[in-house]
């Protein structure tokens, strides 16, 4: 018993010791992060150093961090480990991951937090030739949740083309298309750097596109501005979303 | 139990408590739309995988609560290859959410289907998390954005 103390103690201690891990599970292709009351800088180096990306910043929080982050693509694990808010953009990608990252932030702005978002550039997969062309093909159905489905799924490609049909989608005369085109923006360029386009969605006279771009947005102001609305299920949203927010 | 066994045990234990624990993972205030009809089908993809310390995943565990009161009821569907389960939230808009259900395919990815049995708004939360054999939350991804969003 005193030995199973003893063990037990020794390993508590060792609990108390920073750690970082930073790894990539092959067979499910996962990567995994797992710190202990380290500093971001060395999070950072290790993430670097194991995955190959560099990683480029100025102004890091000083705190020590704990975190436990698990992610399909890089992008996705930095937001975890910095936060849905921070400033990142990303470099050519290489094999569906980007090959370095810029981390915002600026002593000038106080915080690094207070630097205006930049919507990460999450690298794409590009569809195959002949994806493309029944997405096409479905963006001009005469079936409107056909077109709809189809928008949101090409909102996944990198191709030029998709973006003009997702900006035009977003007057199309079926409030499901309308709704559909701003959640395939989303999806292509983040929430941040859509704030335009959910505003303007925002104004749309169909709730349910309303409804669309309060689910989407994390922005107080849009939230706010969704308390008031017409619709008893768009304010319901918007209310449980900024309860979110504050706690 | 000897001495030996009694160690590793002890030794695993500690290990073990090394680890973080993580929370349950929350898909947090997503809908689905009238505009879709009673069809409207919401699919998500998570991703569970290998702890170095608690090893591999063996299912995904997850719940649904449905925020919008109405007759309208909610389910969430759990797939990976051929296993799947099903939870229903029998009332919408209570703070109580369906049972737990699980699918135990291991590693790698699950699909989750939310669906509705009538037309309608509706808003819902999805409480999920991966494990290991022993009921030890392993590493779960939490999806973004839907594959299909209705």
């Amino acid at each position: 018993m005193v030995l199973l103390v003893g063990i037990v103690f020794q390993v508590v201690h060792a609990e108390d010791k920073p750690s970082i891990m930073v790894r990539l599970d092959r067979e499910a292709r996962v990567w995994q992060l797992q710190a202990k009351s380290v500093s971001l800088p060395a999070i950072l180096g290790e993430l670097q150093r194991v995955s190959g990306m560099a990683i480029h910043y100025s102004v890091l929080p000083p705190a020590s961090v704990t975190a436990t982050c698990a992610a399909e693509k890089l992008p996705a694990l930095l937001k975890c480990l910095l936060g849905e808010s921070s400033g990142l953009v990303f470099g050519q990608a290489d094999a569906a991951e980007p090959k370095e990252v810029w981390i915002l932030g600026s002593t000038a702005a106080g915080q690094a937090s207070d630097c205006p978002a930049v919507a990460a550039a999450v690298p794409q997969t590009p569809s195959t030739r002949q994806d493309n062309a029944e997405l096409y093909a479905g963006v001009q159905s005469a079936d409107p949740r056909r077109r709809a489905e189809a928008l949101y799924a090409l909102a996944a490609n990198d191709d030029k083309e998709a973006e003009a049909m997702l900006r035009d989608a977003m007057s199309d005369a079926s409030a499901l298309v309308r709704g559909q085109a701003i959640g395939g923006w989303v999806r292509r360029h983040g929430a941040e750097a859509a704030e335009g386009e959910l505003q303007q969605a925002m104004s749309d006279v169909d709730a349910a596109v309303r409804m669309q771009a309060i689910e989407l947005t994390d922005s107080p102001d849009l939230l706010s501005q969704g308390l008031h609305d017409s619709d008893a299920m768009v304010r319901q949203l918007a209310k449980a979303k900024l309860d979110e927010l504050v706690h | 139990m000897n001495l030996k066994h009694l160690l590793k045990t002890a030794l695993a234990l500690a290990v073990a408590g090394f680890v973080l624990p993580v929370s349950a993972h929350t898909l947090s205030n997503k809908t689905l739309r009238v505009g879709f009809g009673a069809q409207a089908t919401d699919v998500w993809q998570v991703t569970c995988s290998n702890d170095a310390v608690l090893g591999n995943s063996h299912n995904l565990a997850a719940q649904i609560l449905d925020k919008s009161p109405g007759t309208n009821l909610l389910s969430l569907i759990i797939v990976k290859g051929t296993a799947a389960a099903t939870t229903v939230d029998s009332k919408g808009g209570d703070t109580t959410p369906s049972p737990f259900v699980e699918v135990a395919g291991g590693n790698g990815v699950y699909t989750m289907l939310v669906n509705h049995t009538q037309s309608g708004n509706k808003v819902y939360n999805i409480e999920f998390h991966c494990e290991n054999a022993g009921g030890d939350h392993t590493p779960t991804t939490t999806p973004t954005l839907p594959v299909q969003d209705n």
